[in-house]
């Protein structure tokens, strides 16, 4: 046996040899010919071929470690096809895709998808910038939110003028009622329309950002399409609120100004940012509501170092009746999520007033090598609440929020935030596409 | 020495010995082949595998825990890699002059006294640049140095191209080129790769890649030129698993010799961009077989392609997992040495390549990878020895092919590379007991005796002294049932003898098999009274009183 073996290995090194000996060079190989073998007969000379084994033997090691590599075997499989999924949707010319987008753009029109509204989910969004000053907008969500807007954009190098007419729908947002202490159970939905003829303004000058609008505005709220979540008109106490069953008009007027002192050094913001905006509500074709609005931004980012850094930001909102009824339910200041509590729903709480304070202790983990990307984790606290005044805000009375994650920042502007906060109802995981401050 | 199974048998029923492993068959993965499918891997998924995946089972690798990697897989009897469609044993041969070394692979390189034809462009990318025939009919990628840094990558990309063919790999042409701007013309179908899509190319989008660097003083340019390699081109390799539809792909990438070993030459030229996406496979017809090229040298010496080296790169992965975790939970105060080592450029055209801070053993790429992860001491070695078969003389003649600017330059990068070269011999001879060229000679006498001599690479090397050095050996026949253990001091030369003294050797017994071996040496180094983790192993054949003992294989 040993020696047929023998003999086997013989014959076939002394044919590979023979047949290999016109083009073995001693620099890279140039064939002079095809040569006496074809794959076939090629095939045949491999099977017989005897080497070394491809892989290692199985070894006392792979005996012990078996068990655990079956275990973790699931994990591996789920591993990889993250990766390809990842990849697939990283791909720069995914098959017959990039002639889509192409005809697209060359047309002028742009496909994106994001959130538009409360609670809307994804929505799928197209925008035509095609016969510019004319932009026209269409979104529509996996919530049946809607978006839909023409208007005219002017642009230059003083800012930016926009008037046009859109109209929305909020197919589901939530309620849970108004004051700092309205209950988790009593949650309700709601569907709202709103439409908008407005003209709007924005110019910056230096460090200062302005922003000015006119606008019209026509509410009207029905029954959410939320078939789990009882609606807001079946709700005893929240069905009389100023809202529900009123069709509500404004004539509205919006300023705001702000002081960027912010810059954006190697992906990491850097400076300070302050807002402060003002807005006068009046009531029209027998809206009997007038009201004003008052709002403060203001943020931080505060490098310790060049990996550490600690950031901040304010929010507040006032609301005040002028005359006639409350401020409809639905233009109360809110708390909740990313407006000053992570750990809550969005809009969790509502009511005339709010104050928040939303804090981050971000430190760097990675940076890519071309300064293309980094990636920095952050532990989040948060605290905030809503009264019928801000002077009733306590701190006993604060909403709070902790928790962690990371944050991928690319020099596209493409950014990837992943949390997880943890407040007196659970913990909420979240993914987000855009910076929350 | 696992790779050695042993077996019972043998000539007689009571005396045992040990079946010589199997070997590598050299060249035989040129057998002709049906022409293999293109491979398209798509970088980023492949990317996170190896960076996150890979990663997280190294770490957690019981293998790995106990020092247990599997040794490479393809080697011959003497612990080395054979010819093959991979790699060609060049200047370890001894045979290659410094001139061969600056010759490389080349042969005729583009012709710029006539029309160069841009065929094509890439603007997106790292590194932009343009396809282009000339008057011959050859076609090369012209690629360009980043503006600031004349003479940068296309140097780099130059000298590392031959030295890693003349360290036995597979590379393409690469040349130096200076043009007129007014040789070229555009070819009417040339197409350009832009923003991921292929477009026509306008004579604009020329000047927007010559844009990306600095013309010379006379206003002509320069450039990397490398030349397309004959055969279709099917795609990268990868560095573990293989070619499902090649069937001369046989042993799985990462327990490749070449491949492995393939760690250190990289880490001698500082090829941090050693990863798929710069190798290639062509297919060679006729005769019909995978020829396995590195390919794209410009991210190699002091140079980023686009930018000089920074300290990070050769120290830690461009995404280095568990780093990233240690920061995570460290609250980002986990440092590692470069993050404090000064920057500075050495010269424009070289840019930045430590010496000082080189460290041979922890050296990375910017991606791991498995061949690399996986590599072994003997691996190590093994590279090592190819890296130090180069000489000054060598090392300086390829420079010279960089054109670099100055002769300051030249002087300079040959330094770094010889003094790299020393770190990694220290290092990487360190790793083993490095000995060579063994011989074994059987006195038959009434008192029979071996001595088996070897040359002692560490002390050829001049990195260790002879008066400090000793072995330790242990001499083990199974057949003839003799075990000695003894220890011999270094004589002077790197020469070394051992005597051993076989008095009770029953020299009656008759000779066995070519397949098997009887005997062991193994011999571990003893450096400054520090005895090395590793050992030579020798093996041994008994053939016989006439012909004694024959040495049949050695590993480290």
């Amino acid at each position: 046996m040993k020696r047929t073996m023998i003999r086997r290995l013989v014959i076939a090194l002394a044919l590979v040899a023979g047949l290999l000996a016109p083009c073995v060079p001693a620099r890279a190989q140039e064939s002079s010919g095809d040569g006496p073998v074809s794959p076939d007969s090629a095939d045949a000379i491999r099977a017989e071929l005897e080497r070394p084994p491809a892989d290692p033997p199985f070894d006392v090691v792979d005996g012990v470690t078996l068990p655990f590599r079956i275990l973790v075997w699931p994990l591996r499989i789920v591993g990889h096809g993250f990766a390809e999924l990842i990849g697939a949707v990283t791909q720069e010319q995914p098959q017959g895709v990039p002639p889509v987008f192409r005809w697209m753009n060359e047309r002028g029109i742009r496909p994106s998808f994001g959130s538009i509204g409360p609670r809307s989910g994804i929505a799928a969004e197209l925008t035509y910038v095609g016969a510019k000053p004319l932009v026209v907008d269409a979104a529509f969500s996996i919530r049946t939110s809607q978006r839909y807007m023409v208007g005219l954009q002017f642009e230059n190098y003083l800012g930016s003028l926009y008037t046009g007419y859109t109209f929305q729908r909020d197919a589901e947002p939530r309620f849970w009622g108004v004051g700092n202490d309205s209950r988790k159970e009593d949650r309700v939905d709601y569907l709202r329309d709103h439409q908008r003829v407005s003209v709007s303004g924005i110019t910056r000058v230096s460090t200062v950002r302005l922003y000015g609008e006119l606008a019209w505005e026509d509410n009207r709220v029905d029954r959410g399409k939320d078939s789990r979540t009882q609606n807001i008109q079946d709700h005893p106490e929240f069905s009389t609120l100023y809202g529900v069953n009123e069709r509500v008009r404004y004539v509205l007027a919006v300023a705001s100004a702000g002081l960027d002192l912010t810059r954006n050094s190697e992906l990491q913001q850097r400076g300070v940012y302050l807002e402060l905006g003002s807005g006068i509500y009046r009531g029209i074709d027998g809206t009997d509501s007038d009201f004003r609005r008052f709002s403060l931004v203001a943020r931080g980012y505060v490098p310790l170092n060049p990996r550490q850094q600690f950031a901040f930001q304010i929010l507040s909102e006032l609301n005040r009746v002028d005359r006639g009824e409350e401020v409809p339910f639905y233009h109360l200041a809110v708390l909740g999520d990313n407006l000053g509590a992570r750990a809550l729903s969005q809009e969790r709480y509502r009511d005339n007033d709010m104050a928040a304070l939303m804090t981050e202790w971000r430190y760097e983990v990675w940076r890519e090598l071309h300064g293309r990307s980094r990636v920095e984790t952050f532990f989040l606290f948060d605290t905030g609440s809503v009264q019928s005044e801000i002077t009733r805000i306590s701190l006993s009375d604060m909403n709070r929020s902790f928790g962690f994650g990371w944050r991928l920042v690319a020099q596209s502007r493409a950014t990837i935030v992943n949390y997880l906060a943890f407040g007196p109802e659970g913990l909420r995981f979240r993914i987000r596409f855009s910076a929350v401050f | 020495m696992t790779a050695f199974a042993v077996l019972l048998g043998g000539c007689s029923a009571s005396r045992k010995t040990t079946a010589l492993p199997l070997e590598p068959i050299t060249y035989v993965d040129t057998l002709p082949s049906e022409q293999p499918g293109d491979r398209r891997v798509d970088e980023v998924s492949r990317l996170l595998k190896v960076s996150v995946g890979g990663e997280i089972g190294y770490g957690f690798s019981f293998r790995r825990l106990i020092g247990a990697g599997h040794e490479a897989v393809n080697v011959s009897r003497f612990d080395d890699a054979v010819n093959s469609a991979w790699f060609e044993h060049r200047i370890d041969r001894g045979d290659m002059s410094p001139e061969d070394v600056a010759r490389g692979p080349t042969t005729v390189g583009p012709d710029t006294s006539r029309e160069l034809t841009v065929i094509g462009g890439k603007t997106a990318g790292i590194s932009a640049g343009f396809t282009v025939r000339d008057a011959r009919g050859n076609t090369f990628l012209f690629k360009f140095d980043p503006r600031g840094n004349l003479h940068l990558a296309s140097a780099a990309g130059v000298i590392s191209s031959r030295l890693f063919y003349a360290a036995g790999y597979h590379t393409p042409e690469d040349y130096i080129v200076v043009f007129d701007l007014a040789r070229l013309v555009l070819d009417p179908e040339a197409m350009i790769e832009d923003a991921g899509s292929e477009r026509p190319m306008a004579e604009d989008d020329i000047y927007t890649v010559l844009a990306l660097t600095d013309p010379l003083p006379d206003g002509r340019y320069l450039a990397l030129a490398s030349k397309f390699v004959p055969g279709r081109p099917l795609g990268p390799f990868l560095f573990s698993g293989f070619r499902g539809d090649d069937p001369n792909d046989y042993y799985r990438h990462e327990y490749r010799r070449e491949l492995r070993g393939l760690y250190v030459v990289s880490s001698w030229l500082n090829h941090v961009d050693m990863r798929f996406a710069n190798t290639m496979d062509v297919f060679i017809d006729p005769p019909g077989y995978v020829r396995h090229y590195l390919i794209d040298f410009a991210a190699t010496l002091g140079s980023g392609t686009i930018r000089p080296h920074q300290p990070r790169e050769g120290v830690e992965y461009n995404f280095d997992f568990w780093p990233s975790v240690a920061r995570m939970f460290t609250l980002g105060f986990y440092k590692r040495g470069w993050e404090d080592v000064e920057y500075y450029e050495l010269h424009p055209s070289i840019g930045w390549m430590p010496v000082r801070e080189f460290e041979p053993g922890s050296w990375r790429a910017n991606w791991p990878n498995g061949a690399f992860r996986w590599k072994t001491a003997a691996d190590g070695y093994w590279g090592a020895k190819l890296v130090a078969a180069f000489s000054d003389e060598h090392i300086q003649a390829a420079v010279a092919e960089g054109a670099l600017p100055v002769g300051e330059a030249a002087d300079v990068l040959a330094n770094i590379l010889m003094a790299r070269r020393d770190k990694i011999v220290t290092y990487w001879y360190g790793r083993v007991t490095p000995i060579e060229r063994v011989d074994a000679r059987f006195e038959y006498s009434s008192s029979p005796s071996l001595e088996v001599s070897f040359d002692d690479l560490g002390l050829e090397a001049g990195v260790w002294d002879a008066g400090r050095t000793s072995y330790t050996c242990v001499f083990e026949d199974i057949y003839h049932e003799i075990k000695l253990t003894f220890d011999h001091t270094a004589s002077a030369s790197a020469r070394q003898t051992l005597r051993i003294d076989l008095g009770d050797l029953d020299t009656g017994l008759p000779g066995v098999g070519a397949s098997e071996s009887t005997a062991t040496l193994q011999i571990e180094a003893v450096r400054d009274g520090v005895r090395l983790k590793r050992g030579a192993v020798i093996h041994l054949r008994w053939e016989g009183a006439e012909r004694g003992y024959q040495v049949v294989g050695l590993r480290h």
